[in-house]
């Protein structure tokens, strides 16, 4: 039971760590990777949850969560990159060091906040909370950090990786069905957004949003 | 009522409605002719005018629709209708019960409607220009007319004409009241007005472009145009005999088959020949008012009845 | 439920819900032949809207409310609709009227290039009507508030649905701000009223005892102001002059003839049932906003020469005279004289449907004379009744009407708005009495300008000599559109001269708090007249006024024969004109130039000595421009603009407008247009609501 819970901390950690990454790291490939990284680590969280509860169809959710956002979009991702050829700098709108900070101050943020909640099963330490809540304010901190479209999706993606390991350890995962829908959702919109960044820089020659600024009336 | 009385009612009341009006209008013009120190028509020439018009053949403009060619019956059964409602020698009135200060509001207000659709239905520039100017005047007649009779009304307690003209002359002591004046003055302008009199309009003008009634027709002939004429008198008749009636009702008969209804018929005789008379001297003294002058003194009127109001409500009578 | 007829209730439902539907489907189906589309789907909505009003029928004269439940989107939020008489009063309104305007609309909808999206627009109104309809039957908050937006969406989309001009863009944005701002104020007080009753129904607010003055008066001024805004009270109108003209004229004349009205059932149901024990004070806030509402109206719609802008003024000024009697109700009845209340809330229902009947009949006719002249500038029509007999006899009816003259249903609901303000006299407060000689004397006053206004309207558009080719060469639009306007004339006749078809339906929706009134209503002899306040005697009958009217010529007739004399047919020759000889009657067709009644008094010039009178109420301005060419004393054209501008939209309406983009430009500073910094706000409002939440 402690051991368990033990790895469960282990591999939520391993999820932050790895968005805290993303947040710091300057190269663009290197985030996309470290995604997939996340998206095994999560797998892994999967399977463990599902051994301890026997819950069968949380090995699927494992599966899919390996094949879908450890390869599969990643690699999508890395092949737009190449077909728009875009330069590697992720062009951060803060330095690193001041967006390490800010990161810093919403971890504790999250921290404050998760000491407030109590725990609903009692696999859910405060700290795998935590670092699920830390988790989405890193993905959204890096939608804000970065101007490139591309990495923008990768925050939201990871966002989104947060609220998974939120659902995982809260609930024990949602059922099988809403996971694959909501999985399904999550390639839908890194589909549609691969097949618009290509057309918008065919037509403008950039991914930058903050040329969307023009575009206000 | 028994049926004589009925038929005694409704026969002195259609012959006071219908050929009485045409003497007063005789008596106007044959004052007004002598205190101009002239000796002007007879009195009866109206009645002549009317009975000449009567038997013309009739021209139609051809620019005309129905509205043209029902309107002078419209008006002239409306006003007839009104005049039903009307007390004139007795308290009675063949249509007792049934008349409303508000339907004879809104039966005037439908006369009006179908004489000035009729003015502009002939396509010409005055009938649209009478039209205009009689549907202004009217209009801000309108709020001093309801005002003024509604104090009345609220003095007897009811809005029904014949009540209003009895009850109003049981109030003795009124006459002594500022109330009175007050309410007299607005129901004399807008009569002076509704009948498009001096100091609101000159029915004696030939000059077109200052016409008020007149303009409006000014296509009609024969049949049409005695009809017209006929109601426009029974118009004055009309409200001379309700202001006789409400403010100097000396000698009013409250019942028709009695010696005293031969007193009430020579009361209201010269009761109205002396308004008649009145209206001649108003029409004699005074000018005709700018027309752009005229809401000045109909809002004279509304002032004066709001008053009457405000004194009703807070001393009573 | 053993007294009512459920079956025929349920059948109707289905018919009313089942035929235009399936009349939708085929229509879709009919796409490619669109006239033929439109025209079935609008036969099938007409027939729909018939078994609706037959529902309301029955509503109104079932002995016990039937009340419906639906499982809503959420277990706690079912869709309850409640058919009570009042309720099936409006019903019986609304789908009347919209089978009328659904049958109109099957010819009307197709003059000139009918649009590719017409179906849509069918579609649109179907929605209309079938939220209208929902709002009246609804029993819940949210679905009311559902309905009531699914309303102001379809009116949107009608608003809009010509476009291209920059007019009914402007008229489609104004009416959807004043709506959301209007439902703003309603979702306030109902779910402030929720929240006392702990329950979203409205059988729980009728049932609540009573509020802390404060918050009763809180709530009642917001739902005034929410209903105010749709019903087009001054000054909460400036959307209603705009939006409805640009509507196509069916449209038109469901928003003005029953949309607006919703709002009158809104403020009913909320005066007399939901809000208990309100004020004496309300009653005399309503009275004198709807005092000036009617007087304001008017005016303006004088002003005005555009048909359909006139007509949608006039509806200001008709709401007025409904709410003069709703206020006085609320008055008398806050002044324990139940009596009298009910007869004036019978007043306002009754001139609610008139109004309906002869507005709807109006913005038909104004529809017709835009088929047949493609002009909706008063200045371009004339001699249009020989041209379009039947157009122009109903609507004459119809004006008629709405100038309140005998013997026609205007007359009579006014009439008995006129003695509710007589009975005024018995409310508590010593000020009722002058106050209601004073409202009835601005109510004789509006009476005239009425008149003057659709002298002025009938006079210029149908009689006279055509003002511009297309007039002269207009003709009768086809049975699909006249019939209807002939229906809702008969209507306005029927109803004036038979009030005891109505009255007696009316005394069933009085709302209970009020029904004392009913018998002095239903009393048998006054079938054919119209009541008295207090006392069983039936007093003024219009059908007696009529025939006695009928009689004068007839008499006239037989005593001229009487005499010997005899009657002539009048010969027909060129108007005196006094001699002048400028306007030659305008052969209808045919080379040349056609003489086109230039010498006529316009529109314009009508109302010209009003405009000058009342100079105060609005900022006019005439603008001359002086065509010359050498030198301005011999110019060749000389053009007169008149501009008209409310001062509302001065005094208020401007300066709110400019407060409200100065602080929206400085709001805008945020408005940065970056994405990432909209992220940012939404982090930092994350932030703050995970610290601040627990």
């Amino acid at each position: 039971m402690s051991q368990a819970s033990q790895l469960l901390e282990l591999l939520s950690y391993g999820v932050l760590l790895v968005a805290v990454a993303i947040v710091t790291h300057a190269d663009l490939r290197t985030c996309i990777r470290l995604f997939g990284i996340q998206g095994f680590f999560l797998g892994f969280l999967s399977i463990l949850v599902g051994w301890h509860t026997g819950d069968v169809h949380l090995y699927w959710v494992a599966l899919t969560m390996i094949v879908v956002k450890g390869l599969a979009i990643p690699a999508y991702f890395e092949h737009v990159m190449r077909r728009i050829s875009v330069g590697r700098g992720p062009e951060r709108a803060f330095s690193t060091h001041a967006g390490l900070l800010v990161a810093a101050g919403l971890m504790l943020v999250a921290y404050h906040v998760s000491r407030t909640v109590a725990p609903a099963t009692p696999w859910l330490t405060r700290d795998v909370l935590a670092s699920s809540l830390a988790t989405v304010l890193m993905g959204l901190w890096t939608m804000i950090n970065c101007r490139k479209a591309l990495t923008q999706m990768v925050g939201f993606l990871v966002m989104e990786n947060g609220i998974f390991l939120f659902a995982i350890t809260e609930t024990y995962g949602m059922p099988l069905l809403v996971e694959l829908g909501i999985l399904f959702d999550v390639m839908v919109a890194a589909g549609v957004t691969g097949i618009l960044l290509l057309r918008i820089s065919g037509s403008f020659n950039h991914i930058d949003v903050n040329e969307m600024t023009s575009l206000k009336g | 009522m028994n049926i004589l009385e009925t038929v005694v009612l409704w026969t002195l009341h259609l012959a006071g409605l219908l050929f009485w009006p045409l003497v007063l209008v005789g008596v106007i013009r044959r004052a007004k002719a002598l205190l101009t120190c002239r000796r002007g028509p007879p009195i009866l020439q109206p009645v002549r005018d009317i009975a000449k018009l009567l038997r013309k053949r009739e021209v139609l403009a051809d620019t005309t629709t129905w509205v043209f060619a029902v309107t002078p019956w419209v008006s002239f059964a409306v006003v007839v209708v009104v005049g039903l409602m009307v007390p004139l020698a007795t308290g009675r009135t063949p249509l007792a019960g049934r008349a409303d200060l508000i339907l004879l509001v809104y039966l005037f207000a439908l006369d009006r409607f179908f004489r000035t659709v009729a003015a502009m239905d002939t396509g010409t520039a005055f009938g649209g220009l009478g039209a205009s100017r009689e549907s202004f005047v009217s209009t801000l007649a309108e709020p001093a007319l309801v005002l003024s009779l509604w104090c009345v009304g609220i003095l007897t307690g009811s809005l029904d004409l014949g009540e209003m003209v009895c009850r109003f002359a049981g109030l003795a002591q009124l006459v002594l009241s500022p109330v009175y004046l007050l309410v007299l003055l607005p129901l004399v302008l807008v009569a002076l007005a509704e009948n498009c009199r001096i100091p609101f309009d000159d029915p004696t003008t030939h000059l077109e472009l200052t016409m008020i009634h007149e303009a409006m027709s000014l296509e009609y002939s024969g049949r049409g145009l005695a009809l017209m004429e006929w109601a426009s008198m029974m118009r004055v008749g009309i409200w001379l005999a309700l202001i006789a009636n409400l403010f100097f009702p000396a000698g009013l008969a409250d019942e028709v088959l009695t010696p005293h209804l031969l007193v009430g018929l020579a009361s209201f005789a010269l009761r109205t020949v002396v308004l008649a008379v009145g209206v001649a001297l108003v029409e004699v003294t005074f000018a005709r008012l700018n027309f752009f002058r005229i809401p000045d003194l109909l809002g004279l009127a509304v002032a004066s009845a709001v008053l009457a109001l405000i004194r009703i409500v807070t001393l009573g009578r | 439920m053993d007294t009512w007829p459920l079956l025929t209730a349920e059948r109707l439902a289905l018919v009313a819900c089942g035929v235009p539907a399936a009349g939708l489907l085929a229509a879709v189906g009919l796409y490619r032949r669109l006239p033929l589309a439109h025209r079935l789907f609008s036969a099938c909505l007409a027939a729909g809207s018939l078994a609706g009003a037959g529902l309301g029928l029955l509503g109104l004269l079932a002995d016990r409310p039937l009340r419906i439940a639906f499982a809503g989107p959420h277990p706690s939020l079912p869709v309850t609709l409640l058919l009570d008489p009042l309720a099936g009063l409006f019903l019986l309104l609304i789908c009347g009227l919209a089978a009328h305007a659904a049958w109109y609309g099957r010819e009307y909808a197709l003059h000139g290039d009918p649009a590719p999206s017409l179906l849509l627009q069918d579609l649109t109104v179907a929605g209309l009507i079938a939220a209208m309809a929902g709002v009246v039957l609804s029993n819940d908050v949210v679905t009311f508030l559902a309905t009531w937006e699914l309303m102001t969406v379809a009116t949107f989309v009608l608003v809009l649905q010509e476009h291209g001009r920059t007019e009914a863009r402007k008229a489609a944005y104004v009416l959807l701000v004043a709506s959301q701002l209007g439902t703003a104020c309603i979702v306030v007080a109902l779910l402030g009223l929720a929240q006392q009753a702990g329950s979203l129904s409205f059988d729980a607010f009728r049932q609540l005892g009573p509020l802390s003055p404060a918050l009763r008066n809180t709530l009642f001024a917001l739902a005034l102001i929410g209903f105010g805004t749709k019903a087009g009270l001054v000054p909460l109108h400036v959307w209603l002059p705009l939006a409805h003209p640009v509507a196509p004229s069916h449209v038109s004349a469901l928003m003005s003839g029953v949309m607006i009205k919703t709002a009158v059932y809104g403020l009913i149901r909320c005066c007399f049932e939901l809000f208990r024990d309100l004020d004496a004070s309300w009653g005399l806030a309503i009275l004198s906003l709807a005092t000036v509402s009617a007087f304001l109206g008017v005016l303006f719609a004088l002003m005005e020469h555009d048909l359909k802008r006139l007509l949608a003024y006039h509806s200001i000024e008709n709401i007025g005279i409904i709410l003069m009697g709703v206020g006085a109700g609320l008055w008398l009845e806050a002044s324990a004289v139940p009596v009298l209340g009910g007869y004036a809330l019978a007043a306002a229902l009754f001139h609610t449907v008139n109004h309906g009947l002869f507005k709807a009949l109006l913005f038909m006719g104004a529809g017709s004379v835009i088929c047949a002249t493609g002009h909706r500038n008063l200045e371009e029509m004339g001699g249009l009744l020989k041209r379009m007999p039947r157009t122009g006899l109903t609507f004459f009816i119809g004006a008629m009407a709405i100038c309140a003259l005998p013997p026609l249903n205007g007359f009579a609901s006014e009439w008995m708005v006129y003695k509710t303000l007589w009975a005024l006299s018995q409310a508590a407060d010593p000020w009722a009495q002058p106050l209601g000689a004073l409202v009835a004397a601005v109510l004789a006053t509006v009476g005239g300008l009425a008149a003057a206004c659709f002298a002025k309207a009938f006079g210029v558009a149908f009689l006279g000599l055509p003002r511009s080719r297309r007039a002269a060469d207009a003709v009768e639009v086809g049975p699909d559109m006249w019939v209807p306007m002939a229906s809702l004339a008969a209507g306005c006749a029927l109803l004036g001269l038979v009030p005891g078809l109505v009255l007696p339906l009316l005394a069933r929706a009085l709302p209970a708090c009020v029904n004392d009134a009913a018998p002095a209503l239903t009393d048998p002899g006054a079938f054919l007249a119209l009541p008295v306040p207090a006392g069983p005697a039936p007093y003024l009958s219009p059908i007696a006024i009529l025939v006695a009217i009928g009689l004068v010529p007839l008499g006239f007739h037989l005593a001229w024969r009487w005499l010997g004399e005899s009657f002539d047919r009048p010969r027909v020759y060129g108007p005196w004109s006094c001699g002048y000889p400028g306007d030659a009657p305008a052969p209808a067709t045919g080379g040349g130039h056609v003489a086109m009644g230039r010498a006529q008094y316009t529109a314009t010039a009508f109302s010209q000595p009003f405009a000058f009178l009342f100079r105060q109420f609005f900022s006019r301005r005439k603008l001359l421009d002086v065509h010359a060419k050498k030198t301005e004393y011999l110019p060749e054209r000389i053009v007169v603009r008149i501009r008209i501008r409310s001062p509302f939209d001065r005094w208020i309406y401007g300066p709110l407008r400019l407060t409200v983009l100065w602080l929206s430009g400085r709001v805008a500073r945020i408005q940065a247009g970056s994405v990432q910094l909209y992220l940012g706000y939404m982090l930092a409002t994350l932030v703050l609501l995970l610290l601040v939440a627990p």
